[in-house]
């Protein structure tokens, strides 16, 4: 199959794919209107705004932000003289040299301006272009040494990253160290049928990994490791945390007894379930009621 | 009273009773633009409501922000809005905006101007 404009075709299907990981900061560029792929990028650019504005951080893995901050080192000339580890997660590295190959026109006027009217104290919306060539609206600060005679900036800027996205770029990163290989196209769905084998087994205590390594034909070390990487818990803990979301929900919405709701959730006693809750929620079940 | 104004973004008229909007290229509209666009119109219409013409042929896209404060605030004093486009762009970013922001007043999307002009023909302006 031959597609004439592979380019933006790439853009399309890469922010597609942003938008079903949940990642709903990224835009295309489109600065003119070419072709029929250009109203596309420009829709989906639209459902990404309001995708953003209208689902909220449901899953308990979503709720959690980690920020990665930038930070440039640039010139008078806008080169990058020097760049933290947090912007070769967002950039190409060998765009990393000047500040025209990571912004677009009209944030490059902006810097620009910033420098020869001296407006420092400020923050800017600046659009950076990402690795995978898709763009990023970020609140930029642009800050100037003092004492330097060489005309040094700094331009620094926070991207909050959702801990799944976090969690795919470690991988990505331990994928790309032989060491510690992890291959997780070939493991995900092993992963993913633990984690339905473990939704379905709420009601009873957790077995041994082992065992339960045996019953889904792979072994322990991996479902550890790869559930690990993937839901950022261990299996022992994901488990109690879902026995006692189960539970809460039967406290707070039923009347079911304490102790049918221990039985439920797997837990060996009602004192058990009692002190786990306690240390989870800081109150006792009875007095959630 | 100014019955016409411009600025970077657009350019305004009244003529006919109707309330002429015609965007200049624009590759994103995003909210403070779109807040200084409803400040523009505002000057020429002394308070009164009127139909209005906004040609968004020359837009590329808008951000939701913008969009929704576009259907809500950018509806006052409008007693409705046809949107004139161009097929396939501006027709489908139109459509989308009609969908998901949900503008105060009657709102329809058009190719046609004549057509558009019949439209806000039956929602005259407000005194």
């Amino acid at each position: 199959m031959y597609f004439p404009d592979d380019k933006q075709f790439d853009q399309i299907t890469r922010l597609i794919t942003a938008l079903a990981n949940g990642d709903y900061d990224k835009r295309i560029k489109v600065s003119n209107l070419n072709n029929k792929l250009s109203t596309i990028s420009v829709l989906l650019n639209m459902l990404a705004g309001v995708l953003k504005e209208s689902i909220p951080a449901h899953s308990p893995e979503n709720e959690f932000n980690y920020l990665n901050h930038i930070i440039l080192l640039v010139d008078k000339k806008l080169q990058i003289l020097d760049y933290n580890s947090g912007s070769t997660t967002l950039f190409q590295g060998d765009h990393l040299r000047n500040l025209n190959f990571i912004l677009d026109n009209a944030s490059i006027t902006i810097v620009k301006e910033a420098i020869v009217s001296k407006k420092f104290n400020r923050s800017f919306n600046l659009n950076f272009r990402l690795k995978e060539n898709l763009f990023l609206l970020m609140n930029t600060r642009i800050t100037h040494f003092e004492k330097n005679q060489d005309d040094i900036f700094i331009l620094s800027a926070v991207k909050t990253i959702a801990k799944d996205e976090w969690t795919r770029e470690k991988l990505f990163i331990k994928a790309q160290n032989p060491k510690r290989q992890f291959n997780l196209s070939k493991n995900k769905k092993l992963i993913e049928s633990l984690y339905h084998y473990l939704m379905d087994n709420l009601d009873s205590p957790l077995k041994p990994i082992p065992q339960i390594a045996d019953e889904l034909n792979t072994n322990a070390t991996l479902l550890k490791r790869g559930f690990k990487v993937i839901h950022g818990k261990t299996i022992a803990e994901f488990h109690r945390e879902k026995r006692l979301e189960r539970a809460r929900e039967l406290v707070l919405d039923t009347d079911t007894k304490l102790n049918i709701v221990a039985q439920q959730c797997g837990f060996k006693s009602l004192s058990h379930f009692s002190r786990a809750f306690k240390k989870h929620y800081g109150v006792n079940p009875s007095d959630a009621r | 009273m100014n019955k016409r104004a411009q600025n970077k973004f657009a350019e305004v008229w009244i003529e006919k009773d109707i309330l002429h909007f015609i965007y200049a290229p624009i590759e994103t509209l995003n909210l403070p633009r779109a807040k200084q666009l409803l400040k523009l119109r505002l000057s020429i219409q002394n308070e009164k409501e009127y139909p209005i013409l906004c040609d968004l042929r020359n837009v590329i896209q808008a951000d939701k922000d913008a969009m929704d404060y576009l259907a809500k605030e950018g509806s006052i004093q409008a007693t409705a809005v046809a949107l004139l486009v161009n097929y396939p762009h501006s027709t489908s970013t139109a459509q989308f905006y009609l969908s998901t922001s949900i503008p105060n007043v009657p709102t329809r999307v058009f190719e046609n101007r004549l057509k558009a002009l019949d439209f806000l023909a039956k929602h005259p302006i407000k005194r």
